[in-house]
């Protein structure tokens, strides 16, 4: 009877620390070699990340003729025949080698320029995603463009949880009328 | 995100293009916390070590952002209004792993 009882809980409370302590070996070996990889990759994948996103810019502006965003208002609101809000976002993270550096030259002060190029990036890219998505909306323009940034995250003690920055951006795309 | 929404006309802007606004029934407003499980966290941790976009809080962030913008078409629904000017999002992290995501507008009349 005491056995049935206590049993279960007591197996379940063994196999959670049985769990912790493989994660926590596995995690001691493995992250090294994680952080070496994102150390030596973060620079040329950013890079990449750069041309790829400079390519479908031109694509996107060869499509449609001039950018589609803008923050100004209609100057002629009689020539839309269809409008509507669209949205879009994005998380990026710099990886644990920016965080350290970052905090190197945060002692120091001045321009951050590892967070000030990861941010300028990840602002171009979600400017991008809200062309496509007009574009692909059959959207002519979008209008009264905003962003919106904030810090989001699992800040879990000191090295634990993750830290993202969220860039947002929205707008009201409008059709206009062919026939006018 | 259709341009219409339950019969409703969600723009950013502060006039709908194409229609004239009749009266206006205030501010609505919609909002949601949220938070990923605890596995989709560890995942994204681990991927926060090497770095990039972080996937999984991209597609919660959209998520919730739709939950909030639905029930805040459901607020101007319940008030008789056909449309929402003036659209604004905001974004607060209220604890640790949770987020709110608000949004607010002017519900208006148009014909």
């Amino acid at each position: 009877m005491f056995y049935a009882v206590c049993g279960i809980p007591l197996l379940l409370l063994v196999l959670w620390g049985v769990f912790w302590s493989i994660y926590g070996l596995l995690f001691s070996f493995a992250y090294p070699f994680m952080f070496l990889y994102g150390a030596f990759t973060s620079s040329s994948k950013r890079r990449e990340w750069q041309d790829n996103l400079l390519i479908r810019e031109k694509q996107t502006l060869s499509k449609t003729g001039k950018d589609v965003l803008s923050m100004d208002k209609l100057r002629r609101p009689q020539d839309v025949s269809e409008s509507g809000v669209i949205w879009t976002s994005i998380v990026i993270g710099p990886s644990h080698w920016q965080q350290l550096l970052a905090a190197i030259y945060m002692l120091f002060g001045g321009s951050i320029d590892i967070y000030r190029d990861l941010i300028a990036l990840g602002r171009s890219e979600v400017f991008q995603r809200l062309r496509e998505m007009a574009t692909d909306k059959g959207y002519d323009a979008v209008i009264g463009v905003r962003l919106d940034t904030s810090m989001i995250g699992t800040h879990r003690g000191k090295s634990q949880g993750s830290k993202g920055i969220e860039i947002f951006a929205y707008g009201t795309g409008v059709k206009f009328d062919k026939s006018l | 995100m259709p341009a219409m929404i339950d019969g409703i006309h969600v723009v950013s802007t502060e006039t709908i293009p194409g229609f004239i606004i009749k009266d206006q029934l205030g501010v609505v407003s919609g909002s949601t916390v949220r938070a990923k499980n605890v596995v989709r966290d560890f995942t994204q941790m681990l991927k926060n070590i090497v770095g990039g976009e972080l996937p999984q809080y991209t597609e919660l962030l959209v998520e919730s952002r739709n939950e909030a913008f639905a029930r805040m078409v459901a607020d101007a629904k319940a008030r008789g209004a056909n449309g929402v000017v003036n659209l604004r999002f905001a974004t607060s992290a209220v604890s640790p792993g949770a987020a709110e995501l608000f949004c607010y507008g002017t519900a208006v009349v148009t014909e």
